[in-house]
C-alpha cells in the first residue's frame, strides 16, 4: 500500500475508532456491573458493596468522558473522511445513527450527572434508578451502532436507485442477517472487557497489600461473571462463524487463508499468507477440522479466494482473528482456573492473581483484532457487495491527511497514556487508603 | 404540502433546534473554561467547574444531535460541509478531546499534574471555540476558502469566543455564590461590549464576503421587518447591564438566573437570524434544503422518533437540571 489519501483516511478512521472502541467496550458492562454493586449494597446493607461501587464509578467518570469525546469525533469523521458514505447510504444509516442519539446518547449522559453527582440530592431509589438508565443508555447505543454496522456487513431491507439506498423495510434493515449475533457478540465481549478489567485492576490491588473486603468481592463477582460469560462467546462466535460463511465467503476465505476451494476443508492453526504466490509459505494445518467448525460437518466445502475478484488482504485478516480467538482461550483458561480456585479454597491465590493481573486488558486486544477481522475482512466494501470504500472518501490531498493524522495520533497516545496513568494512580490510592483505615481500625 | 417539501423544512427546524441546545448548553462550560485565565487560585477553578460538573457530558451530546440531524436529513450537504470545513473540523475535535480528558483528570489524575490539566482544559475550551467560529464563518460564506473569508471566519471565531464567555459568566453568576458569583458580573460587563463590537465589525465585513446575506438583510423592505431582531438583542443587552448593578449590591439577590435567561434570548435571536439568513439553503447559494434531503420515507422514520422521544429527553433534562437547581457549593463528597 503506498500512501495516498484514501489509505490514510483508513488509517486515520481506523485509529479513532480504535481507541474510542476501548472505551465503549468498558463502559457498557461496567454500567450493570455498578449497578448489580449497588443493588448488593441495598440487599445486604454491607457497606463493602458500596466501596466497590464508589471506587469502580470513578473508572466508569473516566472511560465514559473519553468515550463521548472520541465518538464525537466519529460522528465527525463520517463527513469529513467519507462523504460518499452518507451520500449513497443516508436514507438507511442516518436514521439508525439518529435514533442511536435520541434514544440512548441523551439517556446515558444525562442520568450520569445523576449518577456521578446526585447521591445527596435524590433518594436512593432513584440513585438506583439513574444508575439503571446509564447501563441502559450504553446497551441501546449498542443496539444501534451495531444495527448499522451489521447492515453494512450484511445489507437487507433495501433498493438501489440511482446509486442511493433506499429502505424498503425497517424491520429488515435493522434485524438483518448478521445483526442479532454481531450484537451478542458485542455485548458478551463487553461483559468480558470489563469483567476482566475489574479482576485484573482489583488483582494488582491485592497483589499491593489492600486489605479490604470490597477488592475481593469486586474480583470474585467479575471472575465468576468471566467465567459464564467465555463459554456463551465462544458459541456465539461460532455462530457468527457460520454466518460469515454463508453471507461473506471471501472473508472466511481470507480468516482461514484458503486460497483454493477446500472439500473437505482443513484449519490452518499458523500460516504465512503471501499474496504474491497465492498460497501460503508455511503452514500447521488439521484436515478435517476447518469442515467441522465452520459447516458442523465432515466434508463441508469452504470457498477459496480463488472465487473472488477482489478479497480482503489475507495475512492480517488471518492473524487478526488468531488473535482474537487465542485471547479468547486465554480468558476461558484463566476464568476457570480462577472459578475452581473460587469453589476450592474460598479464596483466589497469589499466582492466580498474577494470572488475572496480566489479563487485565485481554479484553481490549480480544475486541481490536476482532474488529479487525471483522472491518477488514470487509474490504474492498464499504457496504458489502454493493459500494466500494474508495467510492466513499474524501478528495483531501495528501500532506492535509497527514497533518491531521499526526494531530489525531499525537492527541490520542497522550489520552491514552493519561488514561492509565490515572486509571493505576486511583488503585494505588484506594489501596493507601484502605491500609490506612485498617490500621485505624485495629 | 407533500411530505418531501414539508419533511426537509421540519428537519431544517430541528437541526436549528439542535445546535441552538448546543451552544445554550456547552456554551456556558466553554465560557468557564476561557474563564479559566482570569482566575488564579485552583479552589477558585474548582468552584466554577462544580457547577457544570453535573451537565457536562449531556452537555457535549448536543452536538451529536446537531451534526447528527444533518446526517440523517441533508447527508448530501452533511459530506460537503465537513470535507470543506476539514481542518477547523480536526482542530475543533482536538479541543473537545483535550477539554474532555482534561475535565475528568483534573480530579482524579496525580496532585502534580493537576496544574497541566486545568491549562489543558483552559486550551482545549479556546481552540475548541475558536475552531467553532471560524467553522460557522466559513460556513456563513458559502464554503468558499479564500483570504477575505477566512479573515472574517476568524474574527468570528474571536467573537464566538465573547459569546462562550457571556454564557458562562452568566452561569456562574447564577450557580455560584460569593467572589465567583461577582468576578462573573465583572466578565460579563467586558464580554457583553466586546462581544458588540465584534458584531458590528462583523456586519460591516458581511458585505464583502456574503452579498447574498446582505442583500437579504439590507434592502428594502427586509431592512424594516427585521430590525426588531438586532434592536432585540441590544435591548437584552442593556437589561443584563442594568441587572448586574442589583447582582454586585445584593449579594441575596433572588433573581440570579436573569443573565443566563437573557442570553439564552439573546442566542435565541441570533439563530433566528441566521436561519432567516440561511433559509432555504443548507449551503448558502448552492444547495437547498430539498435538493440535499433524504428520502422522505428516512426522514418519516426518523421523525416518529424525534416526535415521541424528544420531548421525553427535554423533560428528563429539565428533571436533572431541577435536581441540581439553585447554587452548586464544590464539595469533595458529593462527586466522583
Amino acid at each position: 500500500m503506498e500512501l495516498d489519501p484514501i489509505v490514510l483516511a483508513r488509517i486515520q478512521f481506523a485509529i479513532n475508532i480504535s481507541v474510542h472502541i476501548l472505551f465503549p467496550s468498558i463502559t457498557i458492562a461496567l454500567g450493570w456491573i455498578l449497578l448489580f454493586f449497588k443493588l448488593r449494597y441495598k440487599k445486604t446493607q454491607n457497606e463493602q458493596w458500596m466501596n466497590a461501587y464508589n471506587f469502580w464509578v470513578k473508572i466508569f467518570a473516566l472511560s465514559f468522558a473519553i468515550g463521548i469525546v472520541t465518538g464525537v469525533t466519529m460522528s465527525f469523521q463520517f463527513g469529513t473522511n467519507w462523504p460518499g458514505f452518507m451520500e449513497k447510504t443516508g436514507n438507511i444509516s442516518g436514521p439508525l445513527l439518529g435514533y442511536e442519539v435520541l434514544t440512548a446518547f441523551f439517556l446515558e449522559a444525562t442520568f450520569l450527572g445523576v449518577m456521578l453527582f446526585g447521591q445527596k440530592r435524590v433518594s436512593p431509589f432513584v440513585h438506583n434508578l439513574a444508575t439503571f438508565l446509564v447501563a441502559a443508555g450504553t446497551t441501546f447505543s449498542a443496539f444501534w451502532i451495531i444495527a448499522l454496522n451489521s447492515w453494512m456487513q450484511t445489507p437487507a431491507g433495501y433498493v438501489m436507485i440511482d446509486g442511493v439506498v433506499h429502505v424498503t423495510s425497517w424491520w429488515e434493515a435493522i434485524f438483518n442477517p448478521s445483526f442479532l449475533t454481531r450484537l451478542a457478540h458485542m455485548l458478551l465481549a463487553s461483559g468480558l472487557t470489563a469483567t476482566f478489567i475489574v479482576a485484573g485492576i482489583s488483582a494488582y490491588q491485592i497483589m499491593k497489600g489492600d486489605p479490604a473486603d470490597s477488592t475481593r468481592k469486586s474480583l470474585n463477582v467479575c471472575v465468576v461473571a468471566a467465567a459464564v460469560l467465555i463459554p456463551l462467546q465462544i458459541f456465539v462466535g461460532d455462530m457468527s462463524g457460520l454466518l460469515v460463511r454463508e453471507h461473506q465467503p471471501d472473508k472466511l476465505a481470507a480468516i482461514e487463508a484458503v486460497w483454493k476451494t477446500e472439500s473437505p476443508a482443513g484449519l490452518s492453526l499458523i500460516a504465512f499468507p503471501n499474496e504474491k504466490t497465492r498460497s501460503n509459505d508455511f503452514d500447521i494445518k488439521i484436515p478435517y477440522l476447518g469442515s467441522i467448525i465452520l459447516t458442523h460437518s465432515l466434508d463441508g466445502e469452504i470457498k477459496g479466494l480463488n472465487e473472488f475478484k477482489e478479497h480482503p488482504p489475507v495475512a492480517i485478516v488471518f492473524w487478526s482473528f488468531r488473535i482474537m480467538a487465542g485471547v479468547g482461550f486465554l480468558m476461558l483458561l484463566v476464568s476457570w482456573m480462577g472459578t475452581a480456585q473460587l469453589m476450592r479454597k474460598k479464596e483466589i491465590g497469589p499466582k492466580m492473581l498474577k494470572a488475572f493481573f496480566v489479563m487485565t486488558f485481554s479484553g481490549w486486544v480480544a475486541v481490536l483484532f476482532g474488529w479487525y477481522t471483522t472491518e477488514i475482512g470487509r474490504q474492498p466494501w464499504m457496504i458489502y457487495n454493493l459500494i466500494t470504500t474508495a467510492e466513499t472518501a474524501a478528495p483531501h490531498g495528501v500532506s492535509v491527511m497527514t497533518t491531521s493524522l499526526l494531530i489525531y495520533c499525537l492527541i490520542y497516545a497522550f489520552v491514552l497514556i493519561s488514561y492509565f496513568s490515572a486509571l493505576f494512580y486511583l488503585a494505588n490510592r484506594t489501596v493507601k487508603n484502605n491500609i490506612a483505615l485498617e490500621k485505624q481500625g485495629a | 404540502m407533500d411530505a418531501a417539501t414539508i419533511l426537509p423544512v421540519i428537519f431544517a427546524g430541528l437541526m436549528l433546534a439542535g445546535v441552538f441546545f448546543y451552544i445554550i448548553f456547552d456554551g456556558y462550560d466553554l465560557g468557564v473554561g476561557l474563564l479559566f485565565p482570569f482566575m488564579k487560585k485552583r479552589e477558585d477553578r474548582d468552584k466554577m467547574i462544580a457547577t457544570i460538573d453535573p451537565f457536562w457530558d449531556a452537555n457535549e451530546t448536543w452536538i451529536v444531535l446537531g451534526i447528527g440531524v444533518i446526517f440523517i436529513a441533508f447527508p448530501q450537504a452533511y459530506g460537503d460541509i465537513l470535507v470543506a470545513l476539514y481542518i477547523p473540523t480536526v482542530t475543533m475535535l482536538a479541543g473537545l478531546i483535550l477539554r474532555g480528558a482534561a475535565f475528568v483528570l483534573r480530579h482524579k489524575a496525580q496532585e502534580n499534574h493537576r496544574e497541566m490539566w486545568d491549562k489543558l482544559f483552559c486550551l482545549g475550551s479556546y481552540i475548541a471555540t475558536i475552531s467553532q467560529g471560524v467553522m460557522i464563518g466559513l460556513y456563513a460564506t458559502g464554503l468558499n476558502h479564500t483570504p477575505a473569508n477566512w479573515v472574517f471566519a476568524l474574527c468570528i471565531g474571536i467573537a464566538l469566543c465573547f459569546g462562550y464567555i457571556i454564557l458562562g459568566s452568566a452561569w456562574l453568576i447564577f450557580k455560584s455564590e460569593g467572589h465567583i458569583r461577582l468576578f462573573a458580573t465583572k466578565a460579563i460587563k467586558h464580554s457583553i461590549f466586546l462581544a458588540f463590537l465584534a458584531i458590528v465589525l462583523v456586519s460591516m465585513a458581511m458585505p464583502y464576503t456574503s452579498s447574498i446575506i446582505y442583500q437579504k438583510w439590507f434592502s428594502m423592505p427586509n431592512i424594516i421587518y427585521l430590525s426588531p431582531i438586532p434592536i432585540l438583542c441590544l435591548i437584552l443587552a442593556f437589561i443584563i447591564f442594568k441587572n448586574i448593578k442589583f447582582i454586585e449590591k445584593d449579594t441575596s439577590y433572588k433573581r440570579d438566573w436573569v443573565p443566563y435567561l437573557l442570553s439564552v434570548l439573546i442566542v435565541l435571536c441570533t439563530f433566528i437570524g441566521f436561519g432567516y439568513s440561511m433559509f432555504p439553503y443548507i449551503i448558502i447559494d448552492k444547495l437547498n434544503i430539498w435538493e440535499a434531503s433524504s428520502a422522505p420515507k428516512s426522514l418519516e422514520f426518523v421523525l416518529w422518533g424525534v416526535v415521541l422521544v424528544l420531548p421525553v429527553i427535554l423533560l428528563y433534562t429539565f428533571y436533572v437540571h431541577k435536581i441540581f437547581g439553585g447554587k452548586i457549593v464544590h464539595d469533595r463528597e458529593v462527586g466522583y
